[in-house]
C-alpha cells in the first residue's frame, strides 16, 4: 500500500522543521537519546533503559544572572550544564563556579533533601538539561543499571570535590 | 527442549508477521532522522479524535481553508491509523495466530495433520465397509457349500475390517496426542514472544503516529490563529488564543465526571494535556 509511505517535498520538510524549533521544552525521543550520550552519569546505560528511568527531561536556556535553582527549595530535579557556566551561592555568598558538562543538583535528588545552594546562570546563553531519575525503579529488574548510575554519580561527585579543592588552593 | 528446536521458526514467523508494520515505521522514522526532525514521545493518540474533530469541524462548519500541507499530513495520519486499526484487529487473539498461521507452517505439524486426515478417511471407509459386510452377512442365506464358503469369507473380511478399524482408532489417538503435545509445548513460548514483539513493533509505529499528530496539531492551531474568521468564532465562545488544550478543556467542562463511564479516559487526557506544554 503506497499511501502508507507518504513522501514530503523539501518545502514541506521545512514546515516540519519550523514547527519543531518552536518546541525546545518538549521531550522528543530523538533529542533525549542524543542528550543522554552527553551526560556522564549515563555512561554504559543502554538507550532503551534510559527511556524507562528518565522523567521530565527538558532543555532550558538561561540568560546571565537568571536563577536556575533556589537554595532551600524542595526539588529533586538533576541538572546538567550543556553549554555555559553557573555560579553556586550559599546564603548569597559565592562558593564556586561550574562550567560545561557538570552535573548539579544530584545531592538533593539522592538524599531527598532541600537544595543546599542557589545556582545562577553565569553566561548569556547557558543551556541546561533538566531531568529526574525514577529511583523507585531501583528495586525492579533494572536494579543492575542503577548500580552503574550510582558508580557514575560517585565519579562525578569525586571530580567536583577535586575541582572545589583546586579552587580553594588557587585562592 | 522442543521449544529450543522450534525457537528459530518462532522468531522467523514473528519477523515476517511484523515485517510490513516494521517497514512502515522504519520508513517514517528514517525520514525524521535524515531530515533532523525530532520525534515526539507524548501519547497524542489518545487525543486523536479531538484533533481531527476540530479539523473537520472548522473545515465543514466554518469553511476554513487549511493549507495543502495540513491536508496531506491529515491523509498520511489517517491512512496510518486505518492500517494499524486493521492490524490490531487481526493480531488481537494471539492463540488464533498460533493455531491458524504459525502451526501449519511447521513441517512436522503438517505431516502429523496429513497422517491424521488419512487415518480419519480410512476409518470412515472401513466404517462403511463394516456396515456393508454386516448387512450382507445378516441377510445371507447359504444354500450350498459354495455359499457357506462365501459366508465364511465375508465373516473373515468383517473380522479384518474390525481389526483394521480398531488399529486406526489407536493410531488416531496416538497422532492426536503427539499433535497436542507439540501444540502445548510451543504455545506458551510462541504467545510470550509474539506478545513481546507486538508491544515493541507497535511502540515504534506509535512513535511515528504521535510525532505526525504532534506536528499536525501544532500546524493546525497555528493556521487557525492566523485567521480572523475562526478567531472571532472562538472569541465569541469566550476562548482566546485557541489551542488544543483550551479546545479540550472547554469540551471537558461540559462533562459530568461522576456520571461519565469514560472518567478514567478523561483523567488520562488531562495528564497528556499537561505534557503537551503548548
Amino acid at each position: 500500500m503506497n499511501n502508507l509511505y507518504t513522501i514530503y517535498t523539501d518545502d514541506e520538510i521545512d514546515i516540519f522543521k519550523q514547527l519543531s524549533i518552536k518546541n525546545d521544552t518538549l521531550t522528543p525521543t530523538s533529542k533525549l537519546l542524543e542528550i543522554s550520550k552527553k551526560i556522564p552519569i549515563f555512561n554504559d546505560i543502554p538507550e532503551n533503559i534510559l527511556i524507562k528511568i528518565l522523567k521530565d527531561i527538558k532543555i532550558i536556556k538561561y540568560k546571565k544572572d537568571e536563577i536556575i535553582i533556589n537554595e532551600n527549595e524542595n526539588d529533586d530535579t538533576i541538572l546538567f550544564i550543556l553549554i555555559g557556566s553557573v555560579k553556586v551561592l550559599q546564603k548569597q555568598k559565592l562558593i564556586t563556579t561550574l562550567s560545561n558538562h557538570t552535573i548539579i543538583g544530584e545531592m538533593a535528588s539522592l538524599l531527598n533533601e532541600k537544595r543546599t545552594a542557589s545556582i545562577i546562570s553565569n553566561s548569556d546563553s547557558t543551556i541546561i538539561i533538566s531531568f529526574k531519575i525514577d529511583f523507585s525503579l531501583n528495586h525492579s529488574s533494572l536494579g543492575f543499571y542503577f548500580s552503574i548510575i550510582y558508580k557514575n554519580l560517585a565519579k562525578e561527585l569525586a571530580k567536583k570535590i577535586l575541582h572545589q579543592n583546586q579552587q580553594i588552593i588557587n585562592k | 527442549m522442543l521449544q529450543t528446536i522450534y525457537q528459530e521458526d518462532i522468531y522467523k514467523f514473528i519477523e515476517s508477521y511484523f515485517k510490513e508494520i516494521n517497514d512502515i515505521s522504519e520508513f517514517h522514522l528514517n525520514f525524521f532522522i535524515e531530515n533532523k526532525i525530532p520525534t515526539i514521545d507524548i501519547n497524542l493518540l489518545i487525543l486523536e479524535k479531538f484533533i481531527f474533530q476540530a479539523f473537520k469541524f472548522l473545515k465543514t462548519n466554518l469553511e476554513f481553508k487549511f493549507s495543502n500541507f495540513l491536508h496531506k499530513l491529515y491523509n498520511d495520519i489517517h491512512n496510518l491509523l486505518q492500517f494499524i486499526e486493521q492490524f490490531n484487529k487481526k493480531s488481537q487473539i494471539e492463540i488464533n495466530i498460533f493455531e491458524n498461521d504459525f502451526l501449519p507452517l511447521l513441517p512436522k505439524y503438517q505431516l502429523l495433520k496429513e497422517k491424521l486426515e488419512d487415518k480419519y478417511r480410512m476409518l470412515h471407509h472401513t466404517d462403511l465397509n463394516i456396515s456393508s459386510l454386516e448387512v450382507q452377512i445378516k441377510f445371507f442365506n447359504p444354500k450350498n457349500k459354495e455359499d457357506t464358503n462365501e459366508l465364511k469369507h465375508l465373516r473373515g473380511r468383517l473380522v479384518d475390517a474390525i481389526h483394521y478399524n480398531a488399529k486406526s482408532k489407536e493410531d488416531i489417538s496416538k497422532i492426536t496426542i503427539t499433535l497436542n503435545n507439540l501444540k502445548n509445548d510451543l504455545k506458551d513460548t510462541f504467545i510470550e514472544e509474539f506478545h513481546k514483539s507486538k508491544i515493541s513493533y507497535l511502540s515504534k509505529y506509535n512513535l511515528v503516529l504521535n510525532t505526525k499528530l504532534f506536528y499536525f496539531n501544532k500546524k493546525m492551531w497555528e493556521e487557525i490563529n492566523q485567521n480572523q474568521k475562526t478567531l472571532s468564532y472562538f472569541n465569541n465562545l469566550g476562548l482566546k488564543n485557541i489551542n488544543l488544550k483550551i479546545y479540550i478543556e472547554n469540551y471537558l467542562k461540559h462533562i459530568d465526571f461522576s456520571k461519565s463511564k469514560n472518567s478514567n479516559k478523561y483523567s488520562q487526557i488531562e495528564n497528556i494535556l499537561k505534557a503537551i506544554d503548548e
